[in-house]
């Protein structure tokens, strides 16, 4: 028997086996050039099979640019190199996991990954520097335990996520699990949900005033509520829609308040119709159904749900797939014991602390294990797997934060189990505090990634864990959550202190910098987002996290909360925080920030033979993005006041600025009004494609194209200013990359005057 | 045997105490200058995970690894793609691979004296469940192959070879030859004759 094909016959449930197949004969297909690569990089990607950094077949090895001589030249997508290592992520629905499915991921990241099995911020697992030629035994090994790996990626509906606690919550309404369960399969490669512009995310939660399932935060959101009908008590959910983090966050809306629970399926289903049939195909930036929902509006939209949802052929599995949910249960492995009597090791009473939640079941907890960035090494795995067969059989979850849960530990265990957790290095006091910071994969292994915002999660977890023991009470149970881009995968918007990575030119070379996100709320699902308000080398981050906690913890009042505390100082005060760490020496004098953490390689070092000959011109640009960013900073401040038309005002300025800067680049005496400088901006850096961002295209030059042509028609509300705010924030990081790019191309335009 | 993922891990003798992330820009500068026969690509930090793969140096044919798995620090080297030849060759090519890439971290300046591997402590495995399980019959076929290549390397047969016993953690074997009177390059030398 030579593949696993071969020995798993007859152990995949049938459909299963088929479609791997499928997906096997189209990767032969691809060998023989008989898919072409657009096609072929979706359908990759619909089975979780995603690329990774450096796939193109060039790395910038931080002394020059190194083509990566892969043995074959065939693709396997887009500038996608068939060879080069990639990413495969797993759908784990409600981060649910059996004994079993643990010891099978153990295997196959040693097999086929580099034996650490990493969990993402959605619950899921995935496997770095994977071999496409080993994905399809991957899946079969995985649809044999009963995981599946399809639309895990891909303009799909992702995995359905839900609060870790369900079912055991002291606070929840119900149990949210089996709905998330339903809501899984019936979705899963259901006609309706095939034909997508973009990603579709979906979230349960128990409860309105925990993190939970952080339903705002969600494309579809659903929020556990009971009502009283005719006597009986009626399960439903409080729907919410348009959510979502990305670029420009934005919060989900209120559906409606009570959506019955036989009819969440149905509604999912139509507003998949509706989102494939009128969401944007084209351009990836506004593809999202949030942006749907902002073009035609809430009301037009649930109109043309309710009008989909009315016409749909009857499904019997809408009712059968959810009626029993009610009596859905997780079974102990063992009968409820209390804490009592067991002598406490060193660190017990601190990881009981942090890491033990008494369930509403009396004499059991939940532990959260702790797993450092979200890592486990696949013997950790197996002990995992371990651990659960003993404490509580198949009750393990994933949470959001990287972490795992086993549910249902008898009290009375507890201490075994910590001591049993210490021995693999799994014992660490951490969940939920501040020392338990999150990241994305970063400059790690994403082809997105600016800044190394695993360097900086590995760097922070060191020095807050050194000092653990004497974090300040007011800001043990902050979270820290840290991406390596704008697109918000590390989920910074909604942490007490978040970081997003950008890059800066100083001196003419690149410095890798994080900006600051101040006061997003974790808790009530995610009940408000932070605000960039300026950016910090990489390097200075841990004094700057310092600073930030000194001085709350030293000037805040009695019971401040951190958001009250940031809406009381003000951004004004707190930018001079920002800038107080902003300064970097020159190159010359001391190269630390002149590289990453964790990663030794100094970027764009080829620039630096060329910085003088556009020296002025470097002065007179890095001069107007500062303008700009001042701008955007003062757009942020009236935006606090609750002055939205100024801050619209100002956020608008801001990005004229930067425009200008550049304009200014090519043509120094462009006027000094809006029309002349979108226009020359328009003409110069958009039609050339000379302000694309790779991946990202036209999109940020689009929200100053928005903004300027829809003058008239402007509506300044709150959230209106808040977008503007954030996308002016993120054209000034596109034009601040704009400007690296000419630099590191060597060939800043020819200036006209 | 159709076994290609194989293994090594040659232990460290010194060098335990070298913080992992010293690693790092060592590895960055292999891959500058494409200082191994295979294709290398990235570095990865694992240093935060407790007894795990430490630093891992990323190639397209096979992983190195500054590796601590077992709670034991070695630099480790699998294979990932098929080679040629039967198996004996494959292992000593894999062997080979690792060895070298132990030769040369030793000589690297920041390490000159803080670090040595002890060829005469390794640990050689099966990274493939399929073609190399870890059962009795799968141990019986490769530990033939491993004991000649041991006696080729060490110039001994007094290598004492201990079996995985977890069936499920991966088929392997620790290596011990007190006995044998060599070094890295030395080990090199006797594999390549």
């Amino acid at each position: 028997m030579t593949t696993w094909k071969e020995k798993l016959e007859g152990s995949l449930p049938e459909d299963l086996a088929e479609e791997i197949d499928t997906y096997e004969t189209q990767m032969n297909l691809k060998r023989q050039g008989k898919i072409e690569d657009r096609i072929f990089g979706e359908t990759r990607l619909r089975r979780g099979v995603y690329g990774q950094r450096y796939d193109n077949g060039r790395r910038h090895d931080g002394v020059d640019w190194q083509t990566l001589q892969f043995p074959e030249e065939l693709t396997k997508g887009v500038e996608t190199v068939y060879d080069a290592p990639g990413m495969q992520r797993l759908k784990i629905p409600f981060g649910g996991l059996s004994a079993d499915q643990i010891d099978v991921l153990a295997d196959l990241a040693e097999e086929y990954s580099d034996a650490i099995s990493h969990i993402t911020t959605r619950q899921d697992f995935q496997f770095h520097f994977v071999h496409i030629d080993d994905t399809p035994s991957m899946h079969r090994r995985l649809a044999a335990c009963g995981i599946t790996t399809r639309e895990a990626c891909g303009n799909t509906v992702r995995n359905v996520t839900a609060c870790p606690l369900a079912g055991v919550c002291r606070d929840e309404t119900f149990d949210v699990t089996p709905y998330a369960d339903a809501q899984t399969k019936f979705l899963l490669g259901h006609p309706d949900a095939q034909d997508f512009g973009r990603k579709f995310k979906i979230a349960f939660s128990g409860c309105q005033q925990h993190a939970c399932g952080l339903t705002t935060m969600h494309d579809l959101g659903f929020i556990a509520r009971t009502r009283e009908v005719d006597g009986n008590v009626v399960r439903g959910f409080e729907t919410y829609v348009g959510g979502g983090l990305g670029a420009v966050p934005q919060k989900a809306k209120l559906y409606e308040e009570f959506v019955p629970a036989e009819e969440i399926l149905p509604l999912a289903q139509a507003m998949s119709r509706v989102f494939a049939r009128l969401g944007e195909k084209k351009n990836r930036a506004r593809a999202r159904v949030k942006f749907l929902i902002q073009k035609l509006g809430l009301d037009e939209f649930k109109r043309l749900v309710q009008e989909e949802r009315s016409i749909l052929p009857h499904d019997d599995r809408w009712v059968s797939m959810v009626a029993d949910a009610g009596d859905w249960t997780e079974t102990p492995l063992h009968d409820a014991a209390a804490l009592n009597g067991t002598a406490h090791p060193e660190g017990f009473d601190r990881w009981y602390e942090t890491n033990v939640y008494k369930q509403r079941q009396e004499g059991y907890a939940v532990v959260t294990v702790s797993c450092p960035l979200g890592d486990l090494t696949s013997r950790q795995m197996r002990r995992i797997a371990d651990l659960a067969r003993e404490y509580v059989g198949d009750n393990v979850r994933t949470t959001v934060e990287q972490n795992i849960l086993f549910r249902w530990v008898r009290e009375a265990d507890l201490v075994t189990l910590y001591q049993k957790l210490v021995q693999v290095g799994l014992g660490e006091a951490s969940a939920g505090t501040i020392v338990d910071v999150t990241a994305c994969p970063g400059t790690d292994t994403c082809k997105l990634g600016i800044a190394s915002s695993r360097g900086l999660a590995a760097e922070l977890r060191e020095h807050l864990a050194a000092k653990s023991h004497n974090i300040d009470e007011a800001i043990q149970s902050f979270r820290i959550k840290i991406s390596g881009c704008f697109n918000s995968c590390g989920q910074h918007h909604v942490s007490d202190i978040g970081f997003y990575g950008v890059s800066r030119k100083i001196g003419g070379t690149t410095v890798p910098h994080f900006q600051v996100v101040l006061g997003g709320k974790w808790q009530e699902n995610a009940g408000s987002y932070g605000l960039a308000i300026g950016a910090v080398p990489s390097k200075k981050i841990p004094q700057f996290l310092d600073a930030i906690t000194d001085q709350y913890i030293s000037d805040r009042e009695k019971g401040e909360s951190f958001q009250d505390y940031i809406a009381r100082v003000g951004k004004k005060e707190l930018k001079k925080l920002v800038n107080a760490h902003s300064d970097v020496p020159p190159y010359e004098e001391d190269r630390t920030c002149y590289s990453d953490w964790r990663d030794p390689r100094e970027f764009t070092i080829a620039d630096l033979g060329q910085g003088e000959c556009a020296g002025e011109v470097i002065e007179r640009i890095d001069f107007d993005l500062q303008a700009a960013e001042r701008v955007a900073f003062e757009a942020q401040c009236l935006l606090d006041d609750g002055d939205y038309t100024a801050a619209d005002q100002r956020a608008y300025q801001a990005m004229l600025e930067a425009a200008r800067g550049l304009v200014r680049l090519q043509y120094h005496d462009v006027a000094d009004d809006a029309a002349a400088i979108v226009s020359e901006f328009r003409s110069r850096f958009y039609d050339t494609e000379l302000f694309f961002d790779k991946f990202a295209g036209g999109k940020f030059a689009n929200y100053l194209f928005h903004r300027h042509e829809g003058d008239a028609e402007r509506d300044f509300s709150d959230e209106g200013a808040r977008h503007l705010v954030e996308e002016s924030q993120l054209f000034i990081e596109a034009a601040h990359a704009c400007h690296g790019r000419l630099l590191e191309q060597g060939v800043l335009p020819q200036i006209s005057v | 045997m159709e076994l290609q993922r194989i293994g090594f891990k040659v232990i460290c003798l010194e060098g335990e105490s070298i913080p992992l992330v010293d690693f790092i820009p060592v590895f960055h500068r292999w891959i500058q200058q494409r200082l191994t026969e295979t294709l290398l690509i990235d570095v990865a930090d694992y240093s935060h995970v407790n007894e795990g793969p430490g630093i891992l140096l990323a190639g397209h044919e096979g992983n190195f690894a500054v590796d601590e798995t077992g709670g034991r620090r070695g630099l480790a080297y699998y294979q990932k793609v098929n080679q040629e030849g039967g198996i004996s060759a494959r292992l000593a090519a894999i062997c080979r691979s690792v060895l070298a890439a132990c030769k040369r971290l030793e000589s690297e300046p920041e390490f000159a004296g803080k670090l040595a591997f002890n060829v005469r402590d390794l640990e050689v495995y099966s990274n493939d469940r399929l073609l190399g399980p870890n059962t009795a019959e799968a141990n019986e076929a490769l530990e033939a192959h491993v004991r000649e290549l041991l006696a080729r390397m060490y110039g001994n047969d007094s290598s004492s070879l201990r079996r995985e016993s977890d069936t499920r953690e991966r088929l392997q074997f620790s290596i011990k030859n007190d006995s044998a009177d060599v070094d890295v390059t030395k080990a090199l030398i006797n594999l390549a004759g």
